[in-house]
């Protein structure tokens, strides 16, 4: 059996008096990719949040690697975040420095490299993503799905063994997606552990191995691949049909 | 009316909230001051941003303060054959007073507001949570270089500022009031202590202070999208502005308890 990656237990989280989580439980095995389904401000970011602390639940435990880290200092969550990656659904990429030095950020903070080796990693990244020619553009001068692109380059350049993607494909062009879809797929073979947030069905069937389906605060279904191909799972066929939010 | 009175009764907590925002906030600031790692690049930048870019407009206001109130001394003080006293009057009240609390006003308005809306459209664009999210930290990103860099460049600001005043004065009181040039620089030398100058520089730190912190604590908790960016800048310079004024009073008793006790 595979170690477990991922695991949130009853987890619980408010906002003021609305209760967005009720009792989440879910768990994401070494090298899979768990896509996290469900209608808009259901709280889907929040549970990928919570992943690395940038947001902390009311209760219940979130556990990377058999660690809870609910009550972890920022300085006890570094160690966490250096291995595990978040994609932000804009990209997120600091917009007074250049793609090479939005790039470098992560190698400079946590590396020793030197500028030469600094720059010899920034450019295979980018010709993984099929990116070259971008580094010393600014992301103002990059359309939304290369910001993506940059922001998940920024995401994988310190090789870490999960990423979290938040919504990677949203208001993106079939080519685009495209792209973004092969990105995570080829990812995935390194064996990377990763989790998707979307509501891009076709995205999820494409590169998830399994769904979760939340809904009204809880795990409503668990999907398996052949259920996702098959449209088996009759939650999961009410969710893409637009009968539940 | 409903809105009216909730929005009124709401404001004692707002208070409290905010005071206990900018208190952890600082808190924070001093706990990471101290630990590795350090930015002294980013440091050097915000002395550019914060300090050198403020300059025109600290030099333009302190040198037409120190010519309109050599004019407005003269004008008053010459009935009474008070005019051997404008130099004095004016360097040390420049020295002081409005040397110090006028850079500082122009700074808050221009810096802090600049600080808050900048750091709040961080936070808007999700780059704040993508400094936490690459396993670095806002504070030391953010706060601790903007807080070093207006404790270093607001006492510079207001030291060329001061002098600048004295110059604007100077002239105007040589040019237009008739003093003797070398009487009017003699009579500075002679009433100016070093306590003066160090109650301005005192003065001057402590305000870098009021406006970095609150605007930092501002942007760091904007709300609402570009709206609350607004919101939060427009606070930040009220906030800097207050808190200026409010400590200038506390900070004068203090230092004038101190040289003359």
């Amino acid at each position: 059996m595979s170690e477990i990656v991922i695991e949130l237990k009853n987890f619980r989280k408010s906002f003021g008096s609305k209760t967005v989580h009720k009792d989440i439980n879910f768990s994401v095995k070494k090298g899979e990719c768990v896509g996290l389904l469900g209608g808009s401000g259901i709280g889907k970011s929040v549970l990928l949040r919570s992943l690395i602390g940038l947001e902390k639940p009311d209760s219940g435990q979130v556990l990377i690697q058999g660690t809870d880290i609910c009550g972890f200092s920022e300085a006890e969550l570094v160690a966490v975040r250096k291995n595990v990656a978040y994609v932000f659904q804009g990209g997120a990429l600091f917009d007074s420095m250049s793609v090479y030095d939005n790039l470098a950020y992560p190698l400079r903070e946590h590396t020793n490299l030197k500028e030469e080796e600094i720059q010899q990693k920034i450019s295979e990244t980018l010709d993984q993503l099929h990116m070259p020619d971008t580094q010393d553009l600014y992301p103002a001068d990059l359309s939304g799905g290369m910001q993506k692109r940059i922001g998940l380059a920024r995401a994988i350049i310190m090789g870490p063994e999960v990423i979290l993607y938040d919504e990677p494909t949203a208001g993106l062009d079939p080519f685009n997606t495209k792209k973004i879809q092969e990105i995570i797929s080829e990812l995935k073979l390194t064996g990377v552990t990763s989790i998707l947030v979307t509501h891009d069905i076709p995205t999820a069937a494409a590169v998830c191995d399994r769904a979760v389906i939340i809904a009204d605060g809880i795990v409503q279904t668990r999907v398996s691949k052949e259920e996702m191909d098959a449209k088996s799972n009759e939650i999961y066929q009410k969710f893409i049909e637009g009968e539940i939010r | 009316m409903k809105l009216l009175i909730s929005g009124l009764g709401s404001l004692p907590l707002q208070f409290l909230k905010t005071v206990g925002g900018v208190s952890l906030l600082f808190r924070q600031f001093c706990k990471e001051l101290f630990t590795k790692p350090f930015y002294p690049g980013l440091v050097i930048d915000q002395i550019y941003m914060s300090g050198i870019r403020s300059g025109n407009l600290v030099f333009i206001t302190a040198i037409s303060t120190g010519a309109v109130m050599a004019m407005q001394f003269g004008a008053g003080l010459e009935k009474f054959g008070g005019k051997p006293y404008i130099p004095a009057v004016i360097s040390l009240s420049i020295v002081r007073e409005l040397g110090p609390v006028f850079a500082s006003l122009v700074v808050a308005g221009r810096v802090g507001a600049g600080f808050a809306s900048e750091i709040g459209s961080m936070v808007v664009t999700q780059q704040v949570d993508a400094i936490r999210a690459l396993g670095t930290s806002p504070i030391k990103k953010i706060v601790i270089p903007r807080v070093i860099a207006l404790m270093i460049a607001l006492p510079l600001l207001s030291t060329i500022a001061i002098s600048l005043g004295i110059f604007g004065g100077y002239l105007v009181g040589v040019s237009q009031l008739g003093i003797d040039g070398g009487f009017y620089f003699a009579k500075i030398v002679e009433t100016l202590k070093v306590h003066d100058f160090m109650m301005s520089i005192g003065k001057t730190l402590f305000f870098s202070f009021c406006i970095s912190v609150p605007s930092c604590y501002y942007g760091l908790t904007v709300r609402n999208g570009t709206r609350g960016v607004g919101i939060s800048t427009t606070k930040a310079v009220v906030t800097g502005s207050i808190l200026i004024f409010l400590s200038d009073f506390v900070l004068t008793k203090l230092f004038l308890w101190m040289i003359y006790r």
